[in-house]
């Protein structure tokens, strides 16, 4: 496989998934498309061997977590605001009343945790070998997620569905 | 419609066309084919770049007489020219070390004569350090 092709696969395979990931720790579709492409080209000039399709999604997922980390705590981003960042800003995310905006609203941690649990389907010791923490952490973010999601939304009806 | 499904759908309405996807690729492509060539150093051109380097270092630092000369600095291993002197009273003597063997060699003479005269001053008889102590019966 050439790297074009690799690239054609990379991008088919993962694309949405880094996507959405990059997406729930940012809130920034711009930044999460710089993620993507930091990520495959990371990938095309390091390549390495996965024992399966399960293990290199995981280690793409893990890939996109730590740049969106990078990103996160880069000094540049703590003392700048984009034009459209400050553009797009508040609307009041309670008013919107849409699960998505109640998770936007969480600390990234959470909203990674909660985002690979219920979208992406991971049980909680592999979200802990994808974000790199122990698997009780994981349970503590998912559960401090879950009420505060339930503070936000109000109510105890959510709770059989979040 | 439960909150759930809502998110998910949320979710999956986040993603590349795609066309978006194909032209991610291959930039992507471009990106890594880039990095990859950059990563391989050319041998000539890097030695030929370190030659002007260090060729325009020397020049520059025998311009401004950081470099000693060629004379200099040879001639620890080949054996230098014979050392400077200055004329002292008709004889040449070599600059430094001279010097200092000549201060001590006045500075011993003038000891001597001090001592002489000491002797001479406490009639002393040669060999002899301190006056005889006088005896009480004579």
């Amino acid at each position: 496989m050439n790297l074009n092709q690799r690239a054609e696969y990379l991008a088919q395979t993962y694309a949405d998934a880094i996507l959405r990931l990059s997406y729930t720790y940012l809130k920034n579709t711009q930044d999460a498309q710089d993620i993507c492409q930091t990520v495959f080209v990371k990938l095309l000039t390091e390549p390495r061997a996965f024992e399966s399709p399960a293990h290199e999604r995981a280690y793409v997922l893990r890939m996109a977590a730590n740049a969106c980390k990078d990103i996160l705590k880069s000094p540049w981003r703590k003392k700048t605001c984009g034009l459209e960042t400050c553009m797009e800003l508040p609307a009041p995310e309670e008013a919107d009343g849409s699960l998505l905006a109640a998770v936007n609203s969480l600390p990234p941690h959470y909203r990674a945790v909660i985002y690979l649990y219920y979208y992406e389907g991971y049980q909680a010791a592999e979200i802990g070998t994808i974000l790199g923490v122990p698997t009780a952490t994981v349970h503590t973010r998912l559960a401090r997620g879950r009420a505060k999601l339930r503070e936000l939304l109000g109510g105890t009806d959510d709770e059989q569905t979040v | 419609m439960s909150k759930l499904y809502e998110y998910q759908q949320d979710l999956s309405a986040l993603r590349f066309t795609p066309e978006q996807k194909a032209k991610l690729a291959a930039e992507a492509a471009a990106a890594a084919q880039r990095q990859t060539r950059r990563t391989r150093r050319p041998i000539g051109r890097t030695l030929l770049a370190a030659a002007c380097i260090a060729a325009v270092l020397v020049v520059s630092a025998g311009a401004s007489g950081v470099l000693k000369t060629a004379v200099e600095s040879f001639s620890g291993i080949f054996g230098g020219s014979v050392a400077q002197t200055e004329v002292i009273d008709k004889i040449g003597h070599p600059h430094r070390r001279q010097r200092h063997g000549q201060r001590r060699h006045r500075l011993r003479r003038r000891h001597h004569r001090r001592r002489v005269q000491r002797r001479h001053h406490l009639h002393l008889p040669p060999g002899r350090r301190h006056p005889p102590v006088p005896r009480g019966d004579q």
